[in-house]
């Protein structure tokens, strides 16, 4: 199915990668359907997570593996009743300001997407990562 | 910060002013945790703040980035090389 994206125009998704909130993002609780969409030009380090139920609404997330030697997120018990068995994969949201070198990322409430399930969900980490973790350092 | 000191089943009113109405906060349980009830006028969200920071970060990044985002991700592999 043909749909209109923020950042791409119009694309096909395939109705088996649309992707579904069953813990939705804080604040945006009406919004459920998602497509995860990959710039060739950047690869899989990044990735746009495209609203399906408006065009207008995108959020462009980040893999924290480059974060690994500090950011080891613990999920809570309750994780496999919101997303189903299965491994998760780990996505940390970015927000991008005017002045790009501010870039930061939230690391206290990662996505989780359970790739088999096509579930994912918005979880507070108990760990105490900050919500606004710059990306790059401050050049002195 | 007003320090106010309530019993169970006490409550506290904030008058919004300007004809908006009060929003009532009321004491149910006390205990290790305690249980708030909260009545607001419609259209006054209520959130717990540790999700409200979620809130204001997730509405921050949902605005448009202002840029090509190329430039950031060039930067980005720069720096973790």
């Amino acid at each position: 199915m043909k749909y209109k994206t923020r950042d791409f125009g119009e694309i096909e998704i395939k109705e088996s990668d649309v992707l579904t909130f069953t813990q939705p993002l804080f604040g945006f609780e009406d919004y459920k359907n998602f497509a995860l969409i990959y710039n060739p030009e950047i690869g899989d380090s990044m990735a746009w997570l495209q609203s399906l139920d408006d065009p207008s609404l995108c959020f462009i997330l980040f893999d924290p593996t480059p974060l690994m030697s500090f950011f080891k997120p613990q999920l809570p018990a309750s994780v496999e009743k919101i997303l189903g068995k299965g491994e998760y994969i780990c996505w940390v949201i970015c927000a991008i300001p005017d002045d790009i070198r501010k870039i930061t990322v939230n690391l206290k409430s990662p996505v989780f997407i359970n790739p088999l399930t096509k579930k994912m969900a918005q979880i507070i980490l108990e760990q105490d990562y900050p919500i606004r973790f710059p990306l790059i350092k401050e050049d002195v | 910060m007003l320090v106010i000191t309530r019993k169970i089943n006490d409550s506290i009113i904030i008058e919004l002013g300007d004809g908006r109405g009060n929003i009532e906060i009321k004491v149910l349980e006390v205990g290790n945790q305690i249980r708030l009830g909260i009545d607001a006028p419609v259209g006054y969200k209520v959130w717990r703040n540790e999700i409200y920071e979620n809130v204001l970060a997730n509405r921050m990044a949902a605005s448009p980035a202002p840029l090509n985002v190329l430039d950031v991700v060039s930067k980005l592999s720069e720096k973790h090389k």
